[in-house]
């Protein structure tokens, strides 16, 4: 297969381009993946970052993945496991303490401490939302379709107006309207400033709050942590695609995109080999596909503005921690079901859209919100006996900076936030081996994502849907006749889904006159 | 205490003789119900009034130019013939702290020759934008006049209003898309997409930040890009935009006068304390004075705010509609300047010859870049005074020298970026100073014009509640943002001017289709509060 030209060239082995690679394969396409990297998976891989200690540069729990995806690559198996994340700690300056647990009667009685009123409030909070995830999460197996869609909300036009409404406001008015206690909506609400620079205040930003507080329809797989890591999931999608028949190619940086009369005729590596194709996919992030790897000049005048504008900019810095002993919750004793869920050092939104604010003038906030968890107690493997990893996400730290750059404030923006991580969780700065520090800067280098962004682009309603990435371009086609997008940056987003890289590939075999997938 | 429908003097009370006010009271008196206006000032006319502020100098303290009218509102009023004109804007004049300008002109071509000055390929791009937003301003501009239909009531006028709305959207299935992302995206973002001079973009984008904390970044902003499209095709064109001689305050005079003629009563410094209800059904409203007037329908053309927290009891509410009407944004961030000066302020970076100039006739936007109004709003959000703000800033006497003594002028300022609630100190305290730092920016820009004040007003958020009587000095009523416009003004299911008080109705800018002086929304109440008249009439026939 190495002698003939391939069919298909997927640029980039993160886990959509591995999806997209074996639905290809699987009808028939010679098709290669071309991975920059030494290993596969892009941001959703395991890699040791000191010595017998193992975690993820991105990805780190598994949740949304489809079930078509696990059926078709039999990921069950395979062996992949998820096993379930425990309740959301959430720890306040204050001293307070919120649980949010997985079954609601829990989290009810956990608001009654905080508000009775507001306990009383929540199984509506909840039941709205879900009814929009109804509506709404039903589009993540498709590009976006005007007509289906239209059809399905006029089906339930209150349903489909509340989703407007969702849409258009911001997580702060959707919980002021609803509930009374900060310390309920700031843990029910801190997920807005998950992946960009907008507050909690900022329009737009409530619909973050489906994603954690709607029950997904046909639920089966909870969500948790892998055993192994979340390169375990990218490694069984693999092989699954090599099975399927695709040539999986790390080491294969592409310089850029070969392009003839409009249209992608193949790829020219770093090392100047040229390979040549019938199409290509990118499973690059937009900007990296059409400013890095595309020449401008071949590349429409008005599109190239689009996505110019393109809202890319992380707003996270990545820590790894090796640890000698479990870290201490407040509130919980010896290792408890909070140790197997998330840890968030959570603020009052109020406070997030200050330190979001500070952080759009490129000023990394102090003491922002940070998201812990200890994929150690899930796996013990992945750290030496008895020693654990914490994974931080600290939010507020902008990749662009007003003053300075990122490679000569990392450390000690590194040192404030394990310094701040030790005011609530007293014994982890002094239980710290090793540590690997990712600013935005590094996760642009080491990953290849565009700002540092995980998502491939903010995930604000217009970036979404029928506007994600530019608004005219949401079916994975592009202006380049035979390049398709399959990455993050594409409907419906960021996140372990595989949805992107199954329905760009859907759409390639349409074009291509082949069956559907699936 | 008053009982629900027991009968009295009046069947319909409106509280507040605003714009929307009296036409409401025009179209409810026109069709024989007895209504009654209650204003708690001495004059009529609410945020759209002209006042004298210094001797022989007249102002007007709220609105200041006439453009969005409703064509309907002009000829059943009969406003023209009672003499109402516009005398056209001329040009907006951008000026930029480096002393650089752009003229935004109304005619197309005069701005596609200023934007060539900076950017050849926005020039070129220009006609095609300004003709996009033209279309979407068609596809959504009839909305106005409509009622907006609550898709989970099954009502037949919800049914027929879905139905409608589903037409319209299929008519322009084009444009959904686009429509969608206008009210999805930021100004910033929009423009960035389109443009690449900094200049034109803060020239057509600036809107952005106009009585709101958002910035032109925010998402959901960019749908204010249609404002200069949404005038009325009434023969005179996009921006069929100006001043009134006589000044604003002359509109709702007329108004007053048409509702007088109609039949309706105008009573003023008659201010409202509560709306009265029993049984959840409104009863009347009580004055200040302790005078209860009874009426089986009462209209409030205050803000939803003042309605619901002030002048209702709670109890008479749902929960979840108080905490609704509570989130509602309704925090002011203008403050309002007329100046009194003995001469003509002229932009030192345009040259005069003694004549009045075009630029003088329009709108002067002392301005910076959209990044830059960012920043301000970012202050302005933290509950601090931007320290250099957008302003605004026009000469009504250009347009009607008997506002002021001869030879004198009026300048009427709006300092934007400036928040009701601030994180330190009092705005009677600060108000000065911020006025003085506003003016000092301006002597900067159109030199000589602080040494030409002879007497000044100065109106910060708080003054504006205090003398208008709106809620956090929000000259709208509220964020004109997505998330408060149609279906979803003031909150969601109480888009229709009802309200969860049976016979109490919302007629003010707190509802479709927004602020500004377009008369839309006290005509849309009016006609649902007949249309409930006549639903109930049509029961009592039947038992």
């Amino acid at each position: 297969m190495s002698d003939a030209e391939p069919d298909a060239i997927v640029v980039g082995g993160g886990h959509n381009g591995l999806v997209a690679a074996f639905y290809l394969a699987r009808r028939g396409l010679r098709t290669v993946v071309l991975e920059r990297r030494e290993i596969l998976g892009g941001a959703c891989v395991t890699e040791e970052f000191a010595p017998g200690y193992r975690a993820s540069p991105g990805a780190y729990v598994l949740s949304m993945l489809r079930p078509a995806i696990w059926r078709d690559m039999r990921l069950r198996e395979r062996g992949l496991r998820v096993d379930p994340a425990g309740p959301s700690v959430n720890l306040f300056g204050d001293g307070g303490r919120f649980v949010l647990h997985n079954s609601d009667e829990r989290t009810i009685e956990e608001i009654r401490r905080y508000s009775p009123a507001d306990a009383r409030r929540f199984p509506a909070f909840k039941e709205e939302l879900s009814a929009i995830g109804r509506l709404v999460f039903p589009t993540l197996d498709s590009p976006p379709q005007r007509v289906r869609f239209g059809m399905r909300a006029a089906r339930t036009p209150d349903v489909a107006e509340q989703t407007a409404g969702l849409l258009s406001t911001s997580t702060r008015r959707w919980l002021d309207e609803r509930f009374d206690s900060d310390h309920v909506k700031a843990a029910l609400g801190w997920d807005a400033i998950s992946n960009t620079l907008a507050g909690p205040s900022t329009p737009g930003t409530a619909l973050s709050l489906l994603h954690e507080h709607a029950a997904h329809p046909g639920g089966g797989v909870p969500w948790g942590f892998v055993p192994g890591g979340m390169g375990t999931v990218t490694g069984m999608m693999a092989d699954a695609a090599r099975e399927a028949g695709a040539d999986l190619r790390p080491a294969s940086p592409v310089a850029r995109i070969v392009i003839e009369d409009g249209r992608a005729r193949g790829v020219v590596l770093e090392s100047g080999e040229e390979l040549r194709s019938r199409i290509v996919l990118s499973n690059a992030d937009p900007k990296r596909t059409f400013v890095g790897l595309c020449d401008p000049a071949d590349v429409p005048e008005e599109f190239a503005r689009a996505i110019d504008a393109y809202r890319c900019d992380g707003a996270s810095m990545k820590i790894n921690l090796a640890v000698d002993r479990l870290p201490e919750i407040p509130g919980t004793t010896g290792l408890g079901e909070e140790h197997h869920g998330l840890i968030q050092l959570t603020l009052p939104l109020e406070e997030m859209d200050r330190d979001q604010e500070s952080a759009r003038q490129g000023v990394p906030a102090v003491d922002s919100h940070v998201e812990l968890c200890v994929p150690t107690v899930h796996d013990p493997s992945l750290a030496p006996p008895g020693h654990h990893v914490i994974t931080v996400g600290a939010r507020s730290q902008p990749y662009s900076l007003a003053e300075g750059t990122w490679d000569d404030i990392r450390e000690s923006v590194a040192d404030r936030i394990v310094q701040q991580i030790g005011g609530l969780l007293p014994n982890v700065p002094d239980s710290v081996v090793h540590r690997q520090v990712l600013s935005p800067l590094d996760l642009e280098r080491r990953l290849g994502l565009t700002g540092g962004h995980h998502m491939h682009g903010d995930m604000l309603p217009d970036q979404l849907f029928w506007f994600r990435p530019v608004r005219g371009y949401s079916d994975h086609r592009t202006p380049i006749r035979n390049l398709f997008l399959c990455g993050a940056g594409t409907h419906p987003g960021g996140g372990v889904t595989g949805a992107n890289g199954r329905n760009c590939a859907g759409v390639v075999l349409r074009d291509l006159r082949l069956r559907r997938v699936g | 205490m008053v009982k629900a429908g027991q009968g009295g003097r009046w069947d319909a009370v409106i509280v507040g003789g605003g714009h929307n006010g009296l036409v409401s009271a025009f179209y409810l008196a026109r069709a024989g119900v007895r209504t009654l206006v209650l204003e708690r000032r001495p004059i009529v006319g609410g945020a759209c009034v002209t006042e004298e502020f210094a001797p022989g100098f007249r102002a007007s303290t709220g609105a200041y130019v006439l453009s969005m009218l409703r064509q309907s509102i002009w000829e059943d009023m009969r406003l023209a013939e009672r003499g109402l004109t516009v005398s056209p804007a001329g040009p907006s004049l951008n000026v930029f702290p480096d002393g650089s300008t752009f003229l935004l002109d109304d005619e197309l071509d005069r701005t596609v020759e200023e934007t060539r000055r900076f950017s050849a390929r926005d020039a070129r791009r220009l006609a095609a934008f300004e003709a996009g937003l033209g279309e979407l301003a068609a596809a959504i501009g009839p909305l106005f006049d409509a009622t907006p239909p609550d898709p989970a009531a099954m009502h037949p006028r919800d049914l027929l209003g879905m139905g409608k709305l589903g037409g319209r959207a299929l008519r322009h299935r084009r444009s959904l898309l686009e429509v969608g992302y206008l009210f999805a995206t930021s100004v910033s973002q929009y423009l960035d997409e389109w443009f690449e001079s900094d200049h034109l973009k803060a020239s057509l984008g600036w809107h952005a930040i106009n009585d709101s904390v958002a910035g032109p970044g925010t998402p959901g902003t960019a749908y204010v890009l249609l404002h200069d499209h949404a005038a009325e095709d009434a023969g005179g064109g996009i921006r069929r935009w100006g001043f009134v001689p006589g000044g604003i305050g002359e509109v709702t005079r007329m108004m007053a006068d048409a509702v007088r003629e109609a039949g309706a009563e105008i009573r003023t410094e008659a201010p409202v304390a509560r709306v009265l209800a029993d049984g959840g059904s409104v009863a009347g409203v009580e004055l200040e004075s302790g005078e209860v007037i009874a009426a089986s329908t009462v209209l409030s053309n205050a803000d939803p705010k003042h309605t619901f927290l002030t002048l209702c009891d709670a109890a008479d509410l749902p929960e979840r509609f108080l905490g609704a009407v509570d989130a509602y944004r309704c925090n002011g961030t203008s403050i309002k300047i007329n100046l009194a000066v003995d001469r003509l302020p002229a932009a030192a970076a345009m040259n005069g010859n003694g004549a009045v100039q075009d630029y003088q006739r329009g709108i002067m936007e002392i301005t910076s870049t959209l990044a830059d109004m960012d920043r301000a709003q970012d202050e302005a959000r933290a509950g601090r005074l931007a320290g250099h703000p957008h302003i605004e800033m026009c000469v009504p006497t250009v347009h009607d020298p008997s506002l002021a003594p001869e030879g004198h002028h009026v300048v009427t300022i709006d300092v934007n970026s400036q928040p009701y609630h601030l994180a330190e100190g009092a705005w009677d305290d600060l108000k000065d100073a911020a006025a003085d730092r506003a003016i000092a920016q301006l002597d900067e820009l159109f030199p000589g014009l602080s040494s030409s004040i002879v007497h000044r007003q100065v109106l910060s958020p708080l003054d504006l509640e205090r003398v208008l009587g709106l809620t956090g000095g929000h000259a709208l009523h509220g964020d004109m943002a997505a998330d408060q416009l149609f279906t979803m003004r003031p909150v969601r299911g109480w888009a229709s001017y009802r309200t969860p008080i049976r016979g109490l109705y919302l007629c003010g800018a707190g509802t479709h289709p927004g602020g500004g002086v377009t008369g839309a929304n006290g005509r849309n109440a009016a006609r649902e509060v007949l249309r409930d008249r006549r639903t109930a009439r049509l029961r009592r026939g039947r038992r």
